[in-house]
């Protein structure tokens, strides 16, 4: 079910049967958007992202689909997308312009290195896929930080080895930080 | 049992009691169910009269921006927000509750709502824009048999004035001045919750109960500033929600908004007011800590120029648990009311 809701979602229509949730979110590039009929509408506004021969890998907790260098990565509830990551796509128009920005160490045994993993946050994990994580990282890292980045920019990326196998979720965070001038300050890369 | 992961239809079918809940309308099932409905009959299906008969005559609603007393201001309030916003859709996204005595339960409803700004509206929102909205509300609400005895709400003013375009120093501003003028009595109110918070011990949570993780984790903080031994209870990849639009990962973010926070306030004093917590689907833990911040506003801040004065917080915090640390948290007080303190308003 929830493979086909998501195709559905692709096609930028409503899926039916409650397949979205009410509650949903959409996030990417540091930019989200809130409840079904904004989700639908952001699909709906930049077009087909996944093309026929995209792969869907799903557990039963989390649905991934990959497309080349795109992906859009879900959390499931009983078979039903209540939360949605896109990777390597367009941005979402909802920017976040409202938003106070946060000073924040990002070296706080966190982004050195740039990725945000603990294994613990994942006990279904074997060592052997710990160690594909810093391989996904490598590749999800080069994307553009395009779209709204007054504070922070991130994104998330989930693999699934096999179906039946535990599912994985590596969070990666960019940042950069609007200086007092409005210019925009990022790390050297 | 817990709307997360649950569709709006499969919420709002009825069953039959599956919960002892004395002295409630049959038409509840549980008090999660009490707490979704009557919020669904009330504000999306605009049967405003109903709270006539699921709040206490004697009811009390707390804000950061003072107490309504009494049935007639709950309606009144309701009538107003509903004629500013009259398309007004409220997505449950979680109701952690207790049963602290037999038949007195405490429900912590969070929920983001969706609405245009299609009416004037006469506190935030000012005249008509058509802007879509949509903020994030917790409303804590102390119930027995079918009636709300008491509520706390917090909400996301200040991001709720900028997505209809408001300029949320020049509404602070304008509402400090009417605060100082007329009876000075009626913001009594906020120096009592301040004398309360910084002479009340914190109340002893169990080192058992889920939520203790989020108490220890802000009491050092806030209370002891070791900010990194408190992050120590946070998920490296912790996804943080605060109010105003903070968003962000990691629990250097987390440190970040205590930080901006705490830079403002010296003196501080971090008191949990009260503390659930409920089994999520999936095998996560929802925890709700409701809590009142004091300080004494030194520093120049993202809250401008120090004021000097002792400033009041209430925010509610609930966070996601998964396997002994917290996951996602999202943070929600009323930062307009932060700022109306600090430009002079709401009393002494």
């Amino acid at each position: 079910m929830a493979i086909r809701t998501l195709r559905t979602l692709v096609e930028g229509r409503l899926p039916p049967d409650s397949g979205l949730l009410e509650s949903a979110r959409l996030s990417g590039l540091g930019a989200e958007v809130f409840g079904q009929e904004a989700i639908v509408a952001e699909f709906a506004r930049v077009g087909r992202l996944l093309s026929d021969g995209a792969e869907y890998l799903q557990s039963e907790g989390g649905l991934l689909a990959l497309d080349g260098t795109r992906a859009i990565v879900a959390d499931l509830y009983f078979q039903r997308l209540a939360r949605l990551w896109w990777v390597g796509m367009p941005a979402i128009a909802a920017t976040a312009p409202h938003s106070i920005a946060v000073p924040f160490d990002p070296d706080l045994a966190q982004v050195r290195g740039s990725v945000l993993f603990s294994p613990a946050d994942h006990p279904d994990l074997t060592l052997l896929h710990a160690q594909h994580v810093p391989a996904v990282v490598r590749a999800a890292l080069p994307w553009p930080t395009t779209g709204p980045s007054r504070c922070l920019t991130n994104l998330r990326f989930a693999v699934e080895r096999t179906s039946g196998a535990p599912f994985l979720r590596v969070s990666v965070q960019r940042y950069s930080v609007q200086s007092s001038n409005g210019q925009m300050l990022r790390p050297a890369a | 049992m817990s709307p997360v992961g649950r569709a709006l239809a499969e919420q709002l079918e009825r069953r039959p009691r599956r919960q002892a809940l004395a002295g409630f309308d049959e038409t509840y099932s549980d008090i999660v169910d009490y707490v979704v409905r009557c919020t669904h009959r009330i504000w999306e299906q605009k049967n405003v009269g109903l709270i006539r008969t699921h709040y206490s005559p004697e009811c009390v609603m707390h804000t950061l921006t003072g107490p309504a007393r009494g049935l007639d201001a709950v309606v009144e309030g309701t009538i107003g927000a509903l004629s500013g916003y009259t398309d007004r859709i409220v997505v449950a996204e979680d109701v952690i509750w207790s049963e602290d005595a037999p038949g007195l339960f405490l429900s912590s409803h969070r929920i983001t709502s969706h609405a245009t700004h299609m009416g004037d509206d006469p506190g935030v929102g000012g005249a008509a824009t058509l802007a879509a909205a949509g903020v994030t509300t917790i409303a804590d609400c102390l119930v027995r048999e079918n009636r709300i005895i008491e509520e706390w709400l917090v909400r996301d003013n200040l991001l709720a004035a900028r997505q209809i375009g408001r300029d949320p120093w020049e509404l602070a501003r304008a509402q400090a001045t009417r605060d100082s003028a007329g009876n000075a009595e009626r913001h009594r109110w906020r120096t009592e919750w301040i004398e309360r918070v910084r002479g009340t011990r914190a109340p002893e949570v169990p080192d058992d109960h889920p939520g203790q993780l989020v108490v220890r984790a802000w009491k050092l903080a806030l209370g002891d500033d070791l900010y990194g031994d408190a992050s120590a209870s946070y998920s490296p990849a912790a996804e943080i929600r605060w109010p105003s639009g903070r968003r962000g990962l990691g629990r250097g973010y987390w440190i970040g908004c205590l930080l901006q926070l705490r830079s403002a306030l010296q003196d501080v004093r971090w008191l949990p007011d009260h503390v659930a917590a409920r089994p999520l689907p999936r095998g996560d833990i929802a925890a709700a800590v409701r809590w009142s911040l004091v300080g004494r506003h030194c520093s120049g801040s993202v809250w401008g120029a120090p004021s000097d004065r002792e400033m009041l917080i209430m925010g509610v915090t609930h966070c996601r648990l998964r396997g002994g640390v917290i996951v996602e948290e999202v943070t929600v007080f009323d930062e307009l009311a932060v700022l109306r303190q600090t430009v002079g308003g709401l009393g002494a």
